[in-house]
């Protein structure tokens, strides 16, 4: 199966690197094209849970799509949805579970200058912010606590405890046009959630568009197919 | 293009990802919550620790022992029972014995991680003793967590 996965990664990139863009744009085209505002749309569909999925063995998963408006070809406002997941069971025997959607809004920004005389790249590489948030509840089952010296430990499930999680990222990726209007790349984030934990109280293992709930900040990769309009 | 070069660059970072991921699996908290209770003498109002040089302890009705014959001993850490909402404990000082019953509210919902899970807290209301060895007692810190604390001072004087 991993060789599989393997062999697919590997054939997309021949792929992309096999065929040429042939910005087969005529020079009226063009200058209607960097006239306007609004250059298009482009979606995104996230390609990393095909791997990650099977890796996790369900104990995680999630799925994300994004939508991008290419303002200049410099400013990419951007909306990106998921649904994510996790079930786990420590070794201690307690689990953890929840399933849930998030969002994200923010801008990327194109961080290649176009040059004037040539004709625009639509590949690009980009730096973003965004804020995310995903209002979801959990469960913690099988609790237990011990009570060593004077009897058995006493075991107790504390279901649907709902929150809204809400953090901040920073990224940084490139977008290339494999095909005309047909884009792969990727993006890496960095993730900090904001508000402050309070001792004692559930904490969620793992917040869906966030990852695990560890001390501190937390990585994501995306690995995108995107369509542009 | 160079920047169609870069396509490949995050299948190394996934990578590093996967294979660097930091397992949670295991508790590295201490999740030991005991009352600990501190042995003093009073003269003229200075309080100074004393050392016991045996001291024997178990809890009511219990036939297992929580201090046996221990000796040069400073504080007691004595662990509260988190099904009831008292705890009685049976201290032998030397050859002095005496009845130490504490009264509290538990909370078993103090939640740590997922892989240590929770503990029992609680809330100490009242401390009652018998009066052998024990002269009086005091009650300094209300709350019992997993923190090295000290909740109570006993006098003897």
């Amino acid at each position: 199966m991993r060789n599989i996965l393997k062999f697919f990664i590997i054939s997309l990139f021949c792929l992309s690197s096999i065929y040429n863009v042939s910005a087969q744009v005529s020079k009226q085209k063009k200058d209607t094209v960097l006239k306007a505002a609004l250059r298009g749309l482009r979606l995104d569909i996230d390609l990393v849970p095909v791997v990650s999925n099977f890796i996790y063995k369900g104990a995680r998963f999630g799925y994300e799509a994004g939508l991008y408006a290419d303002l200049k070809h410099k400013y990419f406002p951007a909306v990106e949805i998921g649904f994510a997941g996790a079930d786990k069971t420590s070794t201690g025997g307690v689990t953890f579970n929840t399933t849930g959607m998030y969002g994200r809004v923010g801008v990327d920004f194109n961080l290649i200058k176009q040059k004037k005389d040539k004709l625009p790249s639509n590949n690009m590489f980009f730096a973003g912010a965004r804020i995310g948030f995903s209002p979801y509840s959990y469960n913690y089952k099988n609790i237990q606590v011990q009570n060593n010296y004077w009897g058995s430990a006493i075991s107790e499930n504390f279901e649907n405890i709902n929150v809204t999680k809400v953090w901040f990222e920073v990224l940084a990726g490139i977008r290339v046009e494999v095909l005309q209007n047909i884009y792969m790349g990727w993006t890496v984030r960095n993730k900090k959630l904001i508000g402050q934990d309070v001792t004692g109280e559930f904490q969620p293992w793992y917040i869906p568009g966030f990852g695990l709930k560890g001390e501190g900040n937390s990585w994501g990769v995306n690995y995108i197919i995107g369509y542009k309009f | 293009m160079i920047i169609r070069k870069f396509l490949i660059f995050p299948v190394l970072l996934l990578m590093a990802l996967f294979i660097g991921c930091t397992s949670t699996d295991e508790c590295r908290e201490d999740t030991t919550v005991n009352m600990q209770i501190g042995i003093y003498t009073k003269v003229n109002s200075t309080q100074t620790t004393i050392t016991v040089d045996s001291i024997w302890a178990n809890g009511l009705e219990k036939d297992s022992l929580i201090y046996k014959n221990s000796k040069s001993v400073k504080v007691l850490n004595l662990p509260l029972n988190a099904a009831r909402q008292q705890s009685d404990f049976i201290v032998r000082f030397n050859n002095t014995t005496d009845t130490i019953s504490v009264f509290y509210t538990n909370n078993n919902a103090y939640f740590i991680s997922l892989a240590c899970g929770c503990i029992a807290t609680y809330t100490i209301d009242e401390i009652i003793t018998t009066n052998h060895y024990i002269d009086s007692v005091r009650i300094v810190q209300r709350e019992v967590i997993n923190v090295n604390a000290e909740h109570i001072k006993i006098f003897h004087n």
